[in-house]
């Protein structure tokens, strides 16, 4: 299972990445507004697959 | 910054083990307290994994409305990633159908869905971890 949450805590944003298949991958990372808003345009936009989300935050 | 949060195989098996016990417990607790017709309307088996900053993992599980503000201490905490399982399609609901429901196949392949069980486990210790002084390392 695959799974980005969008965390904010005050004025601070986290993406937490789950990768249960790759569990030693699970990952909390601080991102910057643009990038927060950014991603979540695009997990908004319905006509983007999945692997793209996925090879996005992967690494 | 990135902070990699592990999970060990041995503590999803674990995992899986509690809400199974999880499970039986509430089949006792519904069985003992209410008659089989007894209505729990729009009944909802809730679970999910929590960590402390000390490390310590838990499973929970529980049962009821998860709209009834009067059952607030029901709900998962915010921001708590979890499972809601309905016990019926209707708000109609009865004791029996939670037992039913707790000991049907279907269920019983959530509660052991090892992919879910560990996603559940990844994301407590996300959360952990984002409220702990290790947050700060994120942020530096």
């Amino acid at each position: 299972m695959y799974l980005v949450d969008m965390h904010t805590i005050g004025d601070e944003r986290y993406f937490i990445v789950i990768d249960t298949f790759h569990p030693e991958r699970n990952r909390v990372e601080k991102v910057s507004d643009e990038r927060f808003s950014e991603f979540l345009m695009k997990v908004l936009d319905t006509d983007v697959p999945v692997s793209e989300i996925e090879q996005e935050v992967a690494s | 910054m990135k902070l990699i949060v592990k999970n060990q195989a041995s503590e999803v098996t674990r995992l899986v083990e509690l809400f199974a016990q999880g499970a039986a417990d509430l089949v006792e607790h519904v069985t003992s307290s209410f008659g089989p017709d007894d209505e729990l309307p729009r009944a909802h088996i809730s679970m999910w994994v929590t960590e402390t900053v000390e490390g310590h993992v838990y499973a929970n599980m529980r049962l009821g409305d998860p709209d009834d503000p009067a059952e607030c201490g029901f709900m998962p905490p915010k921001d708590q990633m979890s499972v809601a399982y309905a016990v019926a399609d209707t708000d109609d609901s009865t004791a029996r159908d939670v037992v039913r429901t707790l000991r049907s196949r279907d269920f019983r392949t959530v509660i052991a869905d090892r992919d879910l069980v560990g996603t559940l486990l990844g994301h407590a210790r996300c959360a952990a971890l984002l409220t702990s002084d290790q947050a700060k390392e994120i942020a530096a």
